[in-house]
């Protein structure tokens, strides 16, 4: 026996010395940056282009390297924290809010200014996804907004024209019943839908005039029969109609692959005619061919919007690379980034410049999306406002709380005005929970508090808000199109 | 027996095996499809994509993973069964005050919930700058109070009256554990080897919370590469998983010679 | 020099504990102790780190408390609780799959061999010419296939073949598991659903052609069957207990285990009255048993707690096979009017109500292949074969031969899994729930450790977590405690 042990530990050791001599050299005279991010097929060309960028503006040679296996959020956070996290990395829809709280995030509004990639160089809804509080904490590589893409051959088949590009509730579901009905074999399981499973509860609500929030974001306001008719109208979509498939309904299509990948393939086989995604699907959908598509809005209650999701790179605070990740930065805002990112299809290019362009309108190796990219520019000039969210309550814990008690009301566990009411009930909850464990927001919150009374005595009086008073981007928005807003500042 | 009845044996056995196999099944035949066919309906390949094997090469440094895949799990199985058989030894066959208690406080902290712990061990490692290193994976896997108490049951089962004729034969502590009682607890440690060998193989959340260089990582937070922004490339993944599983059914198909019975029935006669 | 003598056990003791011992101080007490500390503070991950200068304060039980109150806790404790209902069953099954497989198939006789593979060659090629002429799709060719090559490797290699085949789930480390079995859930188009649906309507034609009161009849039957198995059970304890075999508290305590089916099936009756009348029929039968046993208990002086665990084990274990009966019999008793419209089968990980079974299936079918099965071949070559032949020179058969011997020798072993089971129960569920389930549906499959990490992890709010933990923590100590306390001086020496 002891002899079997001595063994083994010769042969570890023999290992480990082994091991050691073929790690790899690290280089010091070039710096290496670290980015922290999903492996897209296109990455490689990014990291490219980035280092061409540079040759051809006699930058400094930099080397930027993927890590796509550190990119789990909860790593992200205790790597932050103890100090050895990686020097660049991404911050999906509200993650960057946490990081920001947290403090492992790097303040690049200073060299936002001298490098030019500060928020003036993208739309007003994008901004603020990275701007908190006036200051810039991050840039995007690139936005993204959602709207129906539609597949012109499952149309054919069913006898139909194209849908129009702007429809409201109505129109949408008459279009939706029709649809079923024509390409739906009595006795048979369903196969096709109008659209696949996926909407943004948000905007249809903010079609409404309601948001998540109210104007000053001290509290949420869901219980209001608004909301109640959203989770009515989404139930009756898909268990009425049969317009979109249920979460039973979607797993009956027994496709390997994970999430997305799923209802892509789906689409692109025509089991759903149009599919609610951003311009970034058409990575992943050209290399299943060249199939035709158009394009339209997601339908509305009584005021079209779209939401902007919200992606960004941040910088670490004790990053030892700060200059190079500038210099990064400086290549995001540039117009060489802009055209990659137009050419690539992944997603829509952060200068708004570019949506004008011939490249993104119609590329030529592509003819069959023509019709696609137009809608994508208008949707992103005319009508994204941000997301709002409330300093007040963590958006991750908001969002699950909603998710929660959606998925209750599908079940029909409870009625739709049950969920809307324990989601406000719960997630003003979590606003109060919040200010007990951070006194130091109690007097901000205060202030807030009374500004919003103000505000309710003036809707309900009909008269116009002040522009100042309001601090929900969407309400910002919404009011000013509505000819409710008392303009004397500036305002998205 | 019977031939009837060992066929009846082999058949039952049959199905059964079929039943488990299932899903590894499902996966060589993931690995062979291209990713259109992963992402639409298709329960076989309609040709095999035998490359997609190689393909795994180029994407992420697999060969590398591997090394250190087995690399670490060696180390800390070594470490581990060494420690455990130890500790176990003093659990089951000496006795002194206090014995059960410090047991007792072995088994309860195996009842935390390991997640808690994962920063405030992390900061430990910082502190002794172990973070993204081997010895940071090695030495903290390779004490475990499973492993301990796994031994101790096995040293329980034999009969203490070998101790007595050992200590007549002259023989010290050093002596009895070497050379009676580990000899005797052979089919526990094989079967602790088998359970922390695979254990550290697949061990998914500390070496992600450890390491930052590419060059040291493991197989399981390898594999994350193939998530991409647009969906997963399965079809990869499923074939790096089938490779990655090789050394574990070799090792586990190679130590079932270890368990072959009469092993006991020797020592108890001699 | 003396004092080192006395203490020469001690010294001896702690000297091989030393290399463990070290490691387990630093890797595991500190954070421990640590994360205890913390779950007495405020610790959020946002506002306590390097960056910040905000100071941690100590808030007492302020976490626990508000764990207490929140309703969410209670469901999600609910959820692991009932997800280690499967645990006697999966030890069970896994003892099984290895004494299936702890026959070493030697097949010394090589006519017998040859027989065997020969069989083996002719049924294999008959499958497979079954499948491809049937014309069933490519998949049904592959696994007949499959099953010939197992089949035939089987007979040829022995029972290592069919031990790596039995532990291959466990090769893949559950994520491939997972998935796999997420899409054998599918409700429409999975291989669990496609087979039950036919099934189901043949089952749903039988129905609605008998009479209605057949189902109140398989009621009526099933009850009853129940109702034997707890009298079975009963009368073993009784004879046990003058047998001097068990403790009086262990007696009372299974026996009082198993008259809550029995107490449920009575109120469960639909005609009104009926059910009380039985209750008291029944308290009356045992106040009468318990007064004739007291008679033969005199000079009882044996420990109440003798054979108090693996006792409450089987009491846990019929009990549950009673209940199961009971609603087995009630499922009868209400299938006429469900087959009324047609039966279907259900949507499984996506039903509310199914999903925590579902789960509770797949953790079945990885029990049998798993390291518990592992355990017990080792176990099991560990038991002397003399002991085997004493015994059949005696006259046993296989089934006294198992209760007498293997049992009892494989008991430290029994107690180790049964430990780790209801350890590893009440930890667990996290990777399940964080592939498959996302928790869902509204819950339904969150256990503690996966709400330990969205609690912690999302939300940073460790301070919360660690207290979770703590709480979680409690639970299986005292579980542990009763287990080894009871369980455990029947094992060691």
């Amino acid at each position: 026996m002891k002899r079997i042990f001595l063994t083994l530990l010769m042969v570890l050791s023999l290992a480990a010395v082994l091991t050691w001599w073929i790690q790899p050299a690290r280089q010091t005279d070039v710096p290496i940056l670290y980015w922290v991010t999903t492996n897209s097929p296109i990455r490689d060309d990014q990291v490219a282009a980035f280092e061409n960028w540079l040759e051809a503006n006699a930058y400094e040679r930099i080397e930027l390297r993927i890590d796509a296996s550190n990119n789990d959020p909860s790593k992200k956070l205790i790597q932050g924290i103890s100090g050895v996290a990686a020097d660049l990395f991404d911050n999906y829809a509200d993650q960057a809010y946490l990081m920001q709280s947290t403090g492992i995030l790097s303040d690049l509004t200073e060299p936002a200014l001298a490098h030019g990639f500060g928020p003036e160089t993208t739309y007003p809804s994008v901004r603020s996804n990275f701007m908190i509080e006036g200051r810039q904490w991050g840039y995007p590589p690139s936005v993204s907004v959602a709207v129906y893409l539609v597949n012109v051959a499952a149309f054919e088949e069913a006898g139909m024209e194209v849908p129009p590009r702007q429809w409201d509730i109505a129109t949408f579901e008459e279009w939706g019943r029709r649809y079923v009905a024509a390409r739906t074999v009595p006795g048979e399981r369903q196969r096709h839908f109008f659209a696949g499973s996926q909407l943004d509860r948000v905007e249809l609500s903010r079609s409404t005039g309601l948001d998540t929030y109210n104007e000053t974001l001290t509290a949420c306001v869901l219980d209001d029969p608004r909301y109640v008719k959203v989770l009515e109208t989404v139930y009756r979509w898909m268990y009425e109609d049969h317009i979109i498939p249920s979460q039973q309904e979607e797993s009956t299509f027994a496709v390997e692959g994970s999430g997305l990948g799923i209802s892509m393939a789906l689409f692109a086989r025509g089991n759903y005619a149009m599919l609610y995604l951003g311009r970034f699907a058409l990575v992943r959908l050209r290399s299943y061919g060249d199939q035709e598509y158009a394009a339209s809005f997601p339908p509305y209650f009584e005021y079209p919007n779209l939401r902007v999701a919200g992606g960004n790179i941040g910088l670490y605070a004790k990053s030892s690379k700060k200059e190079e990740a500038y210099r990064f930065f400086e290549y995001l805002a540039s117009d060489t980034h802009n055209r990659m990112i137009v050419a690539t299809g992944d997603a829509l290019p952060v200068n708004p410049a570019f949506l004008e362009t011939e490249g993104f309108l119609r590329p030529p190796e592509h003819p069959n999306e023509w019709g696609v990219h137009e809608v994508y520019a208008e949707g992103m000039k005319a009508y994204s406002i941000s997301r709002s969210r409330s300093p007040f309550v963590l958006p991750e814990v908001a969002k699950r709380i909603e998710v929660n008690n959606y998925h209750s009301f599908l079940a029909g566990r409870i009625s739709a005005a049950e969920a809307a009411g324990q989601m406000a009930e719960r997630i003003n909850l979590e606003i109060e929970r919040t200010l007990e464990e951070r006194p130091s927001l109690v007097g901000e919150y205060e202030r807030l508090v009374a500004l919003q009374e103000k505000i309710d005595a003036l809707k309900a009086a009909g008269k116009p808000i002040p522009a100042d008073w309001i601090i929900n981007p969407f309400h910002r928005r919404y009011y000013r199109d509505m000819g409710l807003l008392d303009e004397g500042s500036e305002g998205p | 027996m019977s031939t009837t009845r060992h066929a009846l044996f082999h058949t039952l056995l049959t199905v059964l095996s079929l039943l488990m196999v299932l899903p590894f099944v499902w996966m060589i035949l993931t690995s062979l499809k291209t990713l259109r066919e992963v992402d639409f309906e298709s329960w076989l390949p309609a040709e095999p994509q035998w490359r997609n094997y190689l393909d795994v090469f180029e994407v992420i440094p697999f060969a590398r993973f591997y090394w250190n895949s087995l690399f670490v799990a060696s180390w800390v199985t070594f470490l581990q069964v060494l420690t455990s058989a130890l500790a176990a030894f003093s659990f089951s066959r000496l006795k002194w005050r206090g014995r059960d208690k410090v047991f007792f406080l072995y088994l309860a902290t195996m009842m935390l919930p390991g997640l808690v712990m994962i920063i405030p061990n992390y900061q430990i490692m910082v502190a002794l700058g172990l973070v993204d290193s081997y010895l940071g994976l090695i030495l903290p896997a390779s004490f475990s109070a499973f492993g301990t108490f796994l031994l101790r049951q096995f040293m329980l089962t034999i009969p203490s009256s070998l101790d007595e004729a050992a200590r007549i034969d002259g023989a010290g502590r050093w002596q009895l554990f070497w050379e009676v009682i580990l000899p005797l607890s052979r089919p526990g440690l094989i079967t602790l080897t088998i359970f922390t060998f695979m254990g550290n193989y697949h061990n998914f959340f500390w070496p992600l919370v450890m390491l930052r260089s590419e060059s040291k990582y493991t197989l399981p937070i390898g594999l994350l590469s193939f998530e991409t922004q647009s969906g997963q490339l399965t079809h990869l993944l499923m074939a790096a998983v089938t490779m990655s599983v090789l050394p574990l059914i070799l090792i586990f198909v190679f130590l079932q010679r270890y368990f072959v019975a009469g092993i006991q029935a020797g020592a108890v006669k001699g | 020099m003396k004092v080192l003598r006395k203490y020469r056990e001690e010294v001896a003791g702690i000297a091989f504990l030393l290399p463990n011992i070290v490691g387990f101080l630093v890797f595991i007490m500190v954070p421990l102790l640590a994360s205890f500390a913390l779950a007495f503070s405020n610790w959020n991950v946002q506002l306590h780190n390097m960056f910040q200068t905000e100071p941690l304060q100590f808030v007492g039980f302020e976490n626990f408390r508000r764990l207490i109150e929140q309703p969410r806790f209670w469901q999600y404790f609910g959820n692991t609780l009932f997800l280690m209902i499967g645990i006697p069953f999966s030890i069970g099954g896994s003892l099984l799959a290895a004494l299936l497989l702890n026959r070493d198939f030697g097949e010394k006789n090589r006519r017998v061999r040859g027989r065997l593979l020969a069989a083996a060659v002719m049924g294999g090629a008959c499958l497979v010419l079954a499948a491809t002429g049937f014309n069933l799709g490519a998949i049904w060719v592959l696994l007949a296939v499959m099953a010939s090559g197992i089949l035939l490797t089987g007979v040829a290699g022995g029972s290592v073949v069919y031990r790596t085949l039995f532990y291959t789930p466990h090769f893949t480390a559950g994520v491939a598991t997972f998935i796999l079995w997420k899409k054998m859930y599918n409700p429409h188009s999975g291989p669990v659903n496609t087979a039950l649906q036919p099934l189901l309507d043949g089952l749903a034609g039988i129905v609605n052609a008998v009479p209605g009161w057949l189902g109140d009849l398989g009621y009526a039957v099933l009850g009853v069957l129940a109702l034997l198995v707890v009298r079975w059970r009963l009368r073993a304890i009784a004879s046990n207990l003058l047998d001097r075999d068990i403790g009086l508290l262990a007696a009372i305590i299974s026996s009082a285990l198993l008259f809550l089916p029995v107490a449920l099936a009575a109120l469960w009756l639909p005609y009104h009255g009926l059910g009380p009348l039985i209750l008291l029929a029944m308290v009356a039968l045992g106040a009468r048993e318990g007064w004739r046993l007291k008679r033969g208990l005199r000079g009882l002086a044996i420990d109440p707690a003798y054979r108090l665990g693996e006792n409450l084990m089987f009491s846990l274990g019929l009990m549950t096979l009673a209940f199961i009966l009971v609603g087995l019999g009630r499922v009868l008793y209400h299938l006429p009017a469900m087959a009324s419209d047609g039966l279907n089968p259900p949507d499984w990980l996506i039903d509310y109500h199914w999903a925590k079974p579902s789960i509770m299936i797949m953790a079945l079918w990885a029990a049998i292949g798993s390291n518990n099965m592992i355990l017990y071949l080792a176990g099991l070559k560990n038991i002397p074969g003399e002991l085997y032949e004493a015994a059949s020179i005696d006259g046993a058969s296989g089934l006294q031969r198992f209760w007498h011997i293997t049992w009892p020798q494989l008991a430290p072993f029994t107690f180790f899994i049964f430990v780790m089971s209801v350890i590893n129960g009440l930890q667990g569920g996290f990777e399940m729930a964080r592939t498959m389930t996302q928790g869902g549906p509204a819950g339904a499959t969150t256990t503690l450790s996966y709400f330990i990490y969205i609690e912690g992890f999302e939300t940073g709010r460790l301070g919360f977590a660690s207290a979770v933990a703590w709480a979680l923590f409690g639970l299986v100590f005292m579980m542990t405690l009763f287990n080894v306390k009871f369980g455990n001086r029947y094992v060691n020496d």
